[in-house]
C-alpha cells in the first residue's frame, strides 16, 4: 500500500513536473515565437514600404506627381497595425493579449501587403505562411483572431465592395466563406499539426520531468556523495562538470573548478601528466591509481582516482572519481613511521642480540672446551667449534646429529648416552674427571667433562648442557712429566754412577800411572833373561787392562777426551765394514741399510767407532744362535718436541744410526738398567758392563740420545739420534808412525800431591836425562821457582791439589818466570777440567795414567815447540776461573 | 490594483489600436475604390487616330500613363485578356507623354511590361493627341471597337486602384470578342488622370465616324 502510494506519488509528481516543463517549454515557445514575430513584424513593415516605394511610390496627375497613398498606408498603416503587437512582443511576451495580438497584426499586415502589391495572387500566400508561422506558438487559439480577421476582411469587403473581392457585383454574400473556408482548411490542418506538437511537447515534457527526476536522483547521489566527481575535456583536461564534494576538497567552490585545468591541482609536470593522460586516452577504462592534487591553498591532498573515457554530450571526457585518502595517507605514514622505528627498532635489537649472539658464539667458540647441548635423543641443539672441528664438521653439520653420527666408537657413544640420559633423566649434574673420546682424525682425546640439566620454562628437562675440557695435553704433560721425572732419576742415577766411576778412576788412574810407569821402568832396566821380566809384563798388562777400564768408565761418565769433527757417520760405518763380520760371527747375517743422502754430525769418529762396535757386539752376543743384525742410518726431521722413552729431543734434524737385531730381547726391568755401568745379563767374565754404558756415555756427549725398543724373544733395536750439521765432513788425518822419544837436559819443576805419582814422573823425567825438582803442593812448587836460581824450562803440575791448585800455582808463576812453560796433569780428562773452567784448550795437559814414553814424549814436544825456553811460555796463564760448580757433584778430594 | 488599471490600459490601448487600424484600412480601400474620371470615346473608330486597325479584328486600345503604378494591374490585366482572346484581338497600347516631358520619360517598366504582351502594340501618344481622340481622361482606359470600328467597351479592366483580379471589365472584353456579346459595355477606371487638372489635352478632340 505504501509502495502504490508512494508510486502514485511519484507519478504525481513526475506529472506535475512535466506540466510545469510544459507550461515553461510552452512559454519558451511563446516568448519565442513573440521575439521571431517582433522581429518579422518589423521586417514586415519595412518590406511593406519597400514595396509601396517599388511598385507605386508616386501618383501622376498628368505631368504631375505625389507620393502615393500606398507609400504613407505602407509607413503609417503599416507601423499602426505593426508597433503595437511589436510592442506587446517586448513588454509582454508570452501573454495571451500578445500572440493574439500578433495574430491579428500579423494577418492585417498580410492584408496591408496584397494591397500593396496589388492584389497580386501571390501576395495571398502571405496569409498561408502568417498562419503557418501563428502555429509556431503551437496555440491553436492565435489562429483565431487571424481567421476572423481574414473573414472579416472578405465580409465587409464583400459587402461593401464585392468586386474587389470576387470580382463581380452580384456576387453571393456567403462566398466570403469560401475564402474563409481555405483559411480554415489550413487553421484545421494547423490545428492537428499544433495538437500533434503539444502532444509531443507534454511527451517531451513528460520524459524530461522523468528525466529530470531521474538525473535529480542521481544528480543527488553524485552531490551528496563523498567522493569527488570530475568530468575533464579529453584534450584539455579543462574540467566541464564537478561536483560539490571534488570542489570542496580542493578548497573551491563549483565554479571555481569549472574554471580548473587538470594541470592546476595535479601534482606532478605538465609532460608528466600529458604522458599520463595519453595513456589514459589509450587505454580508456578502468584506469586507478593514487595521486597528489594541490589545493586552492597550497595544500597537498593526497587521493585516489579512478577514471574513465566517458561519452558525455557526443564527446568522450574523463570521467574521474576520486576519494580523498590523506586520512589514509596518514595512517599509511603514520604506520610507515611505526613500521620504520619499529624496523630501526628491531634491527636495534636485532644487531644487539646478533652482537650478544657473536659474543656469545665467540665465548663459545674461542673456548677451547667443548660446549654442547643436546636432547634426549641424543641430538646437538648447540656445539662450539672445538667440538664441531675434534669431529671434524662444522658448527652447522654437528647440530642435528648425535655422536654415533661422527664417532665410530660405539663404546664411547654409548657411555656419552648414557651420561646424557642420567642427566636429563635424573635431573642432576654429573661430574666425569676423565673420558676418552676419538675424534675425527681418529685420535683418541682425554675429556673433563660436566653435564647438567636445562630446565624448559615448563620445568621440564629436555636439554643437557655439557663442557667437556680437553686433557689430553694435561695427559700427555702428566705422561711426560712422569717419564721426564722416570728419565731425571735415570740419568741423575747414571750421572751419580758416573761420578763415582769417575772419581774412582781418578785416583785408579794415579794408582795405575804409578803401576804401569813402574811396571814399565822395571822392564825398561830388567834384563831381557830376567826370569821376573814376564811377571813384570803381566803387572803392566793388567795395568793397561786397568787403564782401559778407568777410560771405558770416564767415557761412560763422559769425562773423557773427545776430538769431535764433521763426519759421516756411512764412512765410519762403511771403515769398519770389514772388521764387523770378523767380530760377529758367521751365523749372524749383517745388513746395512745406509741412506745415500745422509746428512753430517759432529762427532768424534773413533768413539762413534766405538759406539757401533759396541752395539753390534752387544747385537752379537744377543743372538747367540745367530740371526739378523742391520746397521741403518736415516734422517729424521722433528717438528716437535719428540718425547720418546730414553731421550727427549728438540725439533731439528737429525741422523739417525740404528742398530736392530732379532735375538731374545729384553724385559722391561732389564731396559731400565742396560746403560749402567757394570751391568750385564752376560755370564762371568764375558762382559764388563761398560760397553752400552760407554755407548750412553758418548752419545750423551756428543749431544745426542739413545733410543732402545725391546721385545723379548723378538729382540732389540738401539737408535742413536745425532744433530744433525750443514757443514762437510772433514777428512780423515792419518796419524803419523810413533817416533822414538828424545831425550833432554832441561829442568823440570813437579808438582804432585800424590807421592807415588811424583816419585814414578821423577824417575822418568830424570831417565830421560832431565833434572827434576819436585813439589809436593802449588805454593811448595811456588816457593822453589822463587828460590831456585836456575832456569826452569817446564812445569809439570796436577791440575787439583789441595791448597793451591795447579793453574793457580801456573798463574804465579808466570809473574816470576814469565818464560816457564806448563803442562797440566790429571786423572780427570782434559775436556773434564776444560768444561769445568780449571784449564783453557790452548793449555798443555796430559791425563793419567800415562806411560814413560807418552810423558815423555808430551814433555819433549812443548820443550821444542817452545825453543827458547827462557821466556816463551809452552801456554798462556790459566784462566781465572771463579767457579767451583760441578755438575756431577764432584769434589776434588785432594 | 496596478494590475487592473493596467489591464484596462491594456483594453484601451487594444481597442484604440483596433479602431486606428480599421480607420486606416477603411481609408485605405475607400481610396483603391475610387474611380477615376470616365471616358467619352468616339462610338466609332477615330478616322485621324494614327493607330491602324485592321478590319474583321476587334481592336483595343489602352490609355495609359508611362509612370502609373497603378495602370500597373491593367497591363497585367490585359496580358490575361490578350491570352484568352487568342489573335482575335488587335490591341494598342497608347502611353500618353506631354509634350514638355523629356524624350525618355515613357521608357518606364510600364511600357516594357505592354511591350512584351504578345499581340499588343505600344505607342507613344504624344502630348495626348491620340487619348484626347479617344476621349480618354484616366490612365487604364480602354477602349473596344469591334471589327467593324463600331465602339463596344469602354472602361477600365481592374476592380480597383492597382489591384489585379477577376473584374468585369476583361470578361466583358473578352465575352465581347470571343462571343460578340456582353453584360456590359463599360466599367469604371481606376487610376491615375493622363493629363494635369486644366490641360487642354484632357478635352476630347475625337470625331463620330460611322462606318
Amino acid at each position: 500500500m505504501t509502495k502504490r502510494r508512494n508510486k502514485t506519488t511519484t507519478s504525481t509528481t513526475t506529472l506535475d513536473r512535466a506540466g510545469e516543463l510544459f507550461a515553461a517549454h510552452q512559454q519558451t515557445i511563446y516568448r519565442t515565437t513573440d521575439r521571431m514575430f517582433a522581429v518579422l513584424m518589423v521586417v514586415q513593415w519595412i518590406a511593406g514600404i519597400a514595396a509601396a516605394l517599388w511598385i507605386s511610390p508616386r501618383t501622376w496627375i498628368g505631368t504631375v506627381s505625389h507620393t502615393h497613398l500606398h507609400v504613407w498606408a505602407a509607413i503609417f498603416l503599416g507601423g499602426a497595425i505593426s508597433v503595437f503587437p511589436i510592442a506587446l512582443a517586448v513588454k509582454k511576451p508570452g501573454a495571451t493579449i500578445t500572440r493574439h495580438s500578433i495574430a491579428t497584426g500579423q494577418i492585417l499586415m498580410s492584408c496591408l501587403l496584397i494591397y500593396l502589391t496589388g492584389g497580386r495572387i501571390e501576395t495571398h500566400f502571405h496569409v498561408f505562411g502568417s498562419l503557418a508561422f501563428l502555429a509556431f506558438y503551437r496555440d491553436w487559439r492565435v489562429l483565431v483572431p487571424a481567421t476572423v480577421v481574414v473573414a472579416a476582411d472578405h465580409f465587409f469587403r464583400g459587402l461593401f465592395w464585392p468586386e474587389s473581392v470576387y470580382g463581380i457585383l452580384a456576387a453571393s454574400q456567403w462566398r466570403w466563406l469560401e475564402h474563409a473556408g481555405w483559411v480554415l482548411f489550413e487553421d484545421a490542418v494547423l490545428f492537428v499539426a499544433i495538437k500533434r506538437s503539444v502532444a509531443e511537447m507534454w511527451d517531451n515534457a513528460r520524459h524530461t520531468a522523468e528525466l529530470n527526476n531521474s538525473e535529480e536522483k542521481y544528480r543527488a547521489v553524485v552531490e551528496q556523495t563523498s567522493e569527488g566527481l570530475m568530468l575533464s575535456h579529453i584534450e584539455t583536461l579543462r574540467v566541464i562538470e564537478c561536483n560539490a564534494a571534488f570542489a570542496r576538497m580542493l578548497g573551491y567552490t563549483v565554479p571555481e573548478a569549472l574554471m580548473l585545468t587538470a594541470y592546476d591541482f595535479v601534482v606532478d609536470d605538465r609532460d608528466a601528466i600529458d604522458a599520463r593522460v595519453a595513456i589514459y586516452r589509450r587505454e580508456g577504462t578502468g584506469i586507478t591509481g593514487e595521486r597528489r592534487f594541490r589545493c586552492k591553498d597550497g595544500s597537498i591532498l593526497d587521493v585516489e582516482i579512478n577514471m574513465t573515457v566517458i561519452a558525455y554530450g557526443g564527446k568522450d571526457v574523463f570521467c574521474t572519481i576520486m576519494r580523498d585518502i590523506s586520512d589514509r595517507k596518514q595512517a599509511e605514514e603514520a604506520l610507515r613511521q611505526a613500521h620504520g622505528e619499529l624496523e630501526v627498532k628491531v634491527s636495534e635489537r636485532t644487531a644487539e642480540l646478533e652482537q650478544q649472539r657473536m659474543f656469545l658464539r665467540q665465548v663459545l667458540d674461542l673456548n677451547p672446551s667443548f660446549i654442547f647441548a643436546k636432547d634426549r635423543d641424543g641430538r646437538f641443539t648447540l656445539v662450539n667449534e672445538a667440538l664441531s672441528e675434534a669431529y671434524g664438521t662444522t658448527v652447522e653439520g654437528l647440530l642435528g646429529k648425535t655422536d654415533a653420527d661422527f664417532n665410530s666408537n660405539a663404546e664411547q657413544v654409548d657411555a656419552f648416552r648414557r651420561d646424557d640420559l642420567e642427566v636429563i633423566d635424573g635431573r642432576t649434574e654429573k661430574f666425569i674427571p676423565e673420558e676418552i673420546i676419538t675424534d675425527a682424525a681418529g685420535n683418541v682425546r682425554w675429556l673433563q667433562t660436566i653435564k647438567r640439566p636445562m630446565l624448559s620454562p615448563d620445568g621440564t628437562v629436555k636439554h643437557m648442557l655439557g663442557v667437556a675440557t680437553d686433557i689430553t695435553q694435561r695427559k700427555r704433560a702428566e705422561e711426560a712429566l712422569r717419564e721426564s721425572e722416570e728419565m731425571f732419576r735415570q740419568a741423575q742415577k747414571m750421572d751419580s754412577i758416573g761420578t763415582l766411576a769417575g772419581g774412582i778412576a781418578h785416583d785408579f788412574n794415579n794408582l795405575m800411572t804409578a803401576v804401569t810407569g813402574y811396571s814399565e821402568l822395571v822392564l825398561r832396566k830388567m834384563p831381557g833373561a830376567d826370569p821376573l821380566r814376564l811377571k813384570v809384563e803381566e803387572i803392566r798388562k793388567a795395568g793397561e787392562r786397568a787403564a782401559l777400564l778407568t777410560r771405558q768408565l770416564l767415557a761412560f761418565s763422559r769425562k773423557q777426551m773427545l776430538k769431535p769433527v764433521v763426519l759421516d757417520l756411512n764412512t765410519v760405518i762403511t771403515g769398519m765394514g770389514k772388521m764387523l763380520p770378523r767380530l760377529i760371527g758367521e751365523d749372524i747375517d749383517l745388513r746395512f741399510d745406509l741412506h745415500v743422502s745422509l746428512g753430517q754430525v759432529e762427532a768424534d769418529p773413533g768413539q762413534m767407532g766405538q759406539v757401533l762396535m759396541n752395539l753390534v757386539v752387544n747385537a752379537r752376543d744377543a743372538m747367540p744362535a745367530g740371526g739378523c743384525l742391520t746397521v741403518k742410518t736415516e734422517n729424521i726431521e722433528f717438528t716437535g718436541r719428540a718425547a720418546k722413552r730414553h731421550m727427549v729431543l728438540d725439533s731439528g734434524s737429525y741422523v739417525v744410526l740404528s742398530v736392530t737385531d732379532n735375538g731374545v730381547g729384553m724385559d722391561a726391568d732389564t731396559q731400565s738398567h742396560i746403560f749402567e755401568p757394570f751391568f750385564t745379563t752376560k755370564e762371568v767374565g764375558k762382559g764388563t758392563g761398560l760397553g752400552l754404558a760407554t755407548v750412553y756415555g758418548i752419545v750423551k756427549q756428543s749431544g745426542g740420545s739413545v733410543w732402545v725398543y725391546s721385545e723379548l724373544g723378538k729382540g732389540t733395536i738401539f737408535r742413536i739420534y745425532l744433530p744433525r750439521v750443514d757443514a762437510i765432513a772433514a777428512e780423515e788425518e792419518h796419524e803419523n808412525a810413533p817416533q822414538p822419544v828424545a831425550k833432554g837436559d832441561e829442568t823440570i819443576l813437579l808438582v804432585e800431591d800424590e807421592d807415588m805419582v811424583r816419585d814414578l814422573a821423577k824417575d822418568i823425567l830424570e831417565d830421560y836425562g832431565y833434572s827434576v825438582l819436585i813439589a809436593a803442593n802449588g805454593g811448595e812448587g811456588l816457593r822453589v821457582c822463587r828460590e831456585f836460581d836456575g832456569d826452569i824450562h817446564l812445569i809439570i803440575t796436577d791440575v787439583v791439589m789441595p791448597q793451591m791448585s795447579g793453574p793457580e800455582m801456573a798463574e804465579s808463576v808466570q809473574v816470576l818466570r814469565p818464560e816457564t812453560s806448563v803442562l797440566y796433569m790429571s786423572g780427570f780428562t782434559d775436556d773434564a777440567v776444560v768444561r769445568h773452567g780449571v784449564l783453557t784448550e790452548d793449555m798443555c795437559f796430559i791425563q793419567k795414567p800415562f806411560s814413560a814414553e807418552s810423558l815423555a814424549f808430551k814433555v819433549r814436544e812443548i820443550l821444542d815447540n817452545n825453543p827458547g825456553n827462557n821466556g816463551s811460555p809452552a801456554a798462556s796463564p790459566p784462566r781465572k776461573h771463579s767457579s767451583g760448580r760441578n755438575d756431577y757433584g764432584y769434589h776434588p778430594a785432594n | 490594483m496596478t494590475l487592473m488599471l493596467r489591464r484596462i490600459a491594456l483594453g484601451f490601448a487594444v481597442c484604440l489600436w483596433i479602431v486606428v487600424v480599421c480607420a486606416g484600412v477603411g481609408f485605405l480601400w475607400s481610396y483603391g475604390h475610387a474611380a477615376g474620371a470616365p471616358a467619352t470615346p468616339p462610338q466609332y473608330w477615330p478616322s485621324k487616330t494614327a493607330i491602324p486597325r485592321v478590319n474583321g479584328h476587334h481592336t483595343l486600345v489602352m490609355l495609359a500613363h508611362p509612370k502609373c503604378p497603378c495602370s500597373r494591374a491593367s497591363v497585367e490585366e490585359l496580358s490575361k485578356l490578350m491570352t484568352n482572346c487568342a489573335g482575335r484581338l488587335d490591341a494598342y497600347v497608347l502611353f500618353v507623354t506631354p509634350k514638355s516631358a523629356p524624350t525618355d520619360w515613357y521608357q518606364t517598366d510600364l511600357w516594357s511590361s505592354a511591350a512584351r504582351i504578345p499581340g499588343v502594340k505600344t505607342m507613344l501618344d504624344q502630348d495626348g493627341k491620340e487619348a484626347a481622340r479617344f476621349g480618354a481622361l484616366t490612365s487604364g482606359q480602354v477602349v473596344l471597337y469591334d471589327p467593324n470600328g463600331k465602339r463596344v467597351f469602354s472602361g477600365g479592366i481592374t476592380e480597383s486602384r492597382g489591384h489585379v483580379g477577376d473584374n468585369k471589365g476583361r470578361r466583358a472584353i473578352e465575352s465581347l470578342v470571343n462571343a460578340g456579346t456582353a453584360n456590359t459595355d463599360n466599367t469604371l477606371v481606376f487610376g491615375c488622370p493622363l493629363f494635369n487638372p486644366g490641360s487642354e489635352c484632357a478635352a476630347p478632340s475625337h470625331d463620330e465616324t460611322k462606318k
